[in-house]
């Protein structure tokens, strides 16, 4: 396959989103800026200029009028896809770290870090009342006293949010009283990612201690576990496929010990369910940094270190490939 | 519309431009469609005034999308790409270089595969280093087995050096005895301080500083106790019988020679 190279930004992309259909892509990184492609032909739409810190976070909603972007800044912004207007500017006390428009597409929630003081929390807007937003009062706001949230998802159909913790934990949180429904504790480290499947009802999280897991959404049953040597940055599901993609980092020391070889960072698909790993893309001049499955399965993106993005269309092959048992 | 770019240069194509009867100005842009793949010529003039040739290929596809889809394929470019013209702009985008997946069938495979392309492990087949005790691939310094096969090597080499002594002895040639003095040796150099009947002493350089200093602290303070008890009674009776006189001066030059007095003395005015 010819991977298209998309160089929009200058520092290493900590989120890559496809919209629900498929034919935009949005990428954020380190750099502030919020870049808009097409993923058909890698054609840029735009950008949507605003943050003054790295991006951590991107989503858009469902019908793809609005992008939520959540940064370094203290502030998640809401920007109108189309134009790259900024329509909602929200302010908080520290960094925002994830964030996510439920399946309706009305509810926002982001979640802060735990720093200078301040601790972790999540916060719920409802985007139908204009006042929430002229105020900057989420209508729920949940603190997580003990681990930090690195990454959140939305459980099927707005419920709950699903939230990873720094120290490898994974809560559910009601998004209408904000309690903890449920509380899982199968990763060791922390966890980098969590993706849910394109209908919800499974989740995917990738984790520092080298390996990605399989979970039930809604009763956080441990289903699968996919072991590797070095930690995950970020894993998804394809949506056609019984395939997992994971992308991760080298550890510092073996770079130098073993040979040098340009764009050696690899992009790893597992089955699903007999948990092997069967094939490797290489390509990355540095660690993925996160991937994303196109929502028709017929191709995926991954975001690197290196500050490019490439997107892959996968060859006849793929889909014939059988795994041998 | 996908674009594919590719280099088609013709050669002298700027002969070919002059041939045509030079207009002065850039010849038209053309644009051919073959099947479906239309290709754009168009002409430019640098920034240092020459005439540069820009060939565009384009593959048109068509594509069933739906509505919302085709929608945002037109929507207005904005932010940083608002002047960018239509299709991708160079510097964002790029077709890399083909990449194929490689299936791994066994882990295995993949792992030595792996070792394979890895030109340390052919040094490792290679023997740089041996070890003198163990003949291992380590320095002899680095020996797993230092303190049990080191001495006992040792001792094997004096048997050894003993038994071939005596037996080249009644042999009586030249050679042995010559190689009898090596072989006597362990192989190693012993110092004379840690030979076999030495006694390990005279071999620092500081001397017997405590030693020496017992027993000239005690004369030299007894001198000079002497001297302040004279001239104290020189001080209290200064008629001075003769013999104290005397002897204070001899007592006084006794002490003043020592430099250890003179030191204290210089320290304590009002002792002079």
């Amino acid at each position: 396959m010819k991977p298209i190279l998309l160089q929009g930004h200058e520092r290493s992309i900590t989120q890559i989103k496809y919209n629900r259909e498929g034919d935009l892509l949005f990428s954020v990184a380190k750099d502030t800026v919020v870049n808009g492609w097409y993923s058909v032909n890698g054609e840029r739409l735009g950008t949507y200029n605003g943050h003054t810190g790295a991006v951590w976070c991107v989503d858009c909603d469902w019908d793809t009028k609005n992008v939520l972007t959540g940064s370094a800044d203290n502030s998640c912004r809401l920007w109108d896809c189309e134009t790259g207007k900024q329509l909602a500017l929200l302010e908080t006390s520290s960094a925002v770290r994830t964030c996510g428009f439920d399946f309706s597409g009305n509810i926002i929630m982001f979640s802060t870090d735990k720093q200078m003081g301040y601790q972790c929390f999540l916060n719920f807007f409802d985007l139908r009342d204009p006042q929430q937003i002229k105020d900057n009062q989420p209508y729920m706001s949940v603190p997580c006293s003990d681990s930090k949230i690195t990454s959140a998802v939305w459980g099927p159909l707005g419920e709950f949010v699903i939230a990873g913790h720094e120290n490898g934990e994974i809560n559910q949180f009601s998004a209408k009283s904000g309690e903890l429904l449920k509380k899982v504790k199968e990763h060791t480290k922390q966890i980098n990612d969590l993706q849910s499947s394109v209908d919800l009802t499974m989740v995917v999280s990738a984790s520092k201690d080298n390996t990605a897991k399989l979970f039930d959404s809604a009763s956080l049953d441990h289903i699968k576990t996919f072991k590797t040597e070095r930690p995950i940055n970020s894993a998804a599901i394809s949506p056609i496929m019984d395939h997992v993609v994971m992308g991760g980092g080298q550890e510092a020391m073996e770079v130098t010990t073993t040979s040098t070889r340009i764009g050696k960072f690899e992009a790893r698909f597992f089955h699903s369910a007999y948990e092997e790993e069967f094939g490797r893309v290489k390509g990355h001049f540095g660690p993925i940094n996160c991937v994303a499955f196109h929502p028709d399965g017929k191709s995926y993106s991954s975001g690197g270190e290196d500050g490019y993005v490439r997107i892959h269309y996968f060859d006849p092959h793929y889909f014939d490939f059988e795994l041998e048992a | 519309m996908p674009s594919i770019e590719f280099d088609d240069s013709k050669p002298s194509w700027a002969d070919q431009v002059e041939e045509e009867g030079d207009e002065g100005t850039l010849p038209p842009i053309k644009e051919v469609m073959k099947g479906n793949i239309k290709t754009i010529t168009e002409y430019k003039i640098d920034e240092d005034g020459k005439k540069t040739k820009i060939i565009r290929t384009f593959k048109i596809e068509t594509r069933k999308a739906s509505k919302a889809v085709a929608r945002r394929k037109n929507w207005k470019k904005f932010g940083n790409s608002e002047y960018d013209a239509a299709g991708p702009n160079v510097a964002t985008t790029t077709v890399s270089d083909d990449v194929f997946m490689t299936f791994i069938s066994n882990k295995e495979d993949l792992n030595a595969q792996d070792q394979d392309e890895d030109p340390m492990n052919k040094l490792k087949g290679q023997k740089i280093v041996s070890c003198r005790i163990c003949k291992g691939d380590h320095w002899t310094t680095r020996c797993p087995y230092k303190d049990t096969l080191g001495p006992m090597q040792k001792e094997l080499a004096e048997q050894l050096g003993l038994s071939t002594a005596d037996k080249d002895k009644p042999a009586g040639s030249a050679e042995p005895e010559a190689i009898q003095p090596a072989q006597s040796k362990t192989g190693k150099y012993v110092p004379p301080s840690l030979r076999d009947g030495s006694t390990r002493r005279g071999e620092s350089m500081q001397p017997n500083r405590r030693g020496s200093a017992l027993a000239v602290v005690p004369t030299t303070f007894f001198i000079f106790f002497i001297y302040l008890l004279l001239s104290f009674a020189i001080q209290c009776d200064k008629t001075c019988l003769n013999w104290t006189q005397n002897y204070y001066w001899v007592i006084k030059k006794a002490v003043f020679s020592s430099a250890r007095i003179r030191f204290v003395l210089v320290r304590v005015p009002g002792l002079k």
